[in-house]
């Protein structure tokens, strides 16, 4: 079980480091989702599912989703301002 | 808990996860990612339906078999949606097929 | 530390880790494959540490994990697909 935990805990702490290394922020909602799933399996290896159940539901999926929404948004607003100025999509 | 069943279990057990190790590692090594992409079908198509025949024989037939059959059914019906899903947008990104071919 | 503990050890140490590399190098889609090919990991993992556990209400974190592993990445691929635009 410690073995288990152990490289639980050097996986979470590696893909985190990788999530702050990462600049595009496209390639980076992409690896905070692959982080969210990392300490979900942490959480299930020290025996605490309901708040694995969480983290998965806020880390792997929400955050990295509304992440990319938001990237996309910002860029599509951003082209609409150079070619239309003043153009209120929606 | 050395029974013929506890044996095959096992037997499964281990063939499941070694498909799966070497699914994994051969996608790393692969260059492209439409190489890469063929790997999560051994994944899902051999390695899960082994963990779950595994599973089955250890626990007998009863709620947790169902769920475990249930949860392995599931991720092999849902992998050829995201891999055919993923190759769509490999291949947009590239500008080998137009945004609005039918998916 | 019984058989199903290790087997969940092995795909943690040599299916997991290699997933996790997948998404920490190249373009974005690329990225994609490896968390297509991290989340049936993590699934698969979790089935054998529950077992391993003898816990079977725990089964409910894999069942999940399927559904929003599935929908995630769908709606992953929809967002990084070109915009009209774009091109």
């Amino acid at each position: 079980m410690t073995v288990l935990i152990a490289v639980a805990l050097t996986l979470v702490a590696a893909i985190g480091a990788v999530v702050v290394g990462t600049h595009s922020p496209e390639r980076q909602a992409v690896v905070l989702s692959m982080f969210g799933m990392a300490l979900t399996v942490l959480f299930v290896t020290v025996q605490a599912p309901d708040v694995a159940l969480s983290q998965l539901g806020v880390g792997a999926a929400l955050v990295p989703l509304m992440v990319m929404l938001a990237i996309r948004r910002i860029r599509r607003d951003q082209r609409g301002d150079e070619r239309r100025p003043g153009k209120d999509e929606e | 808990m050395t029974g013929p069943a506890h044996i095959a279990a096992l037997v499964c057990e281990t063939a499941g996860t070694a498909v799966v190790v070497a699914s994994a590692l051969a996608a790393l090594a692969m260059r492209r990612a439409y190489n890469r992409l063929h790997f999560l079908t051994p994944v899902t198509s051999l390695g899960a339906p082994l963990i779950a025949v595994a599973l089955v024989l250890e626990n007998g037939w009863g709620l947790t078999a169902g769920l475990d059959i249930l949860i392995v059914l599931l991720l092999a019906l849902s992998a050829p949606a995201l891999g055919a899903a993923t190759a769509r947008v490999l291949a947009q990104r590239a500008g080998l097929i137009d945004e609005d071919s039918p998916s | 530390m019984n058989a199903w503990l290790i087997g969940a050890l092995a795909l943690l140490a040599g299916a997991f880790a290699p997933a996790a590399l997948l998404t920490a190098r190249g373009e974005p889609t690329d990225r994609l494959i490896g968390l297509e090919i991290g989340g049936v990991v993590v699934v698969l993992f979790l089935l054998l540490l529950i077992q391993g556990l003898g816990q079977p209400s725990y089964l409910i974190v894999p069942l999940v994990t399927v559904l929003v592993s599935f929908a995630g990445t769908l709606v992953f691929t929809r967002l990084l697909a070109p915009t009209a635009d774009e091109r």
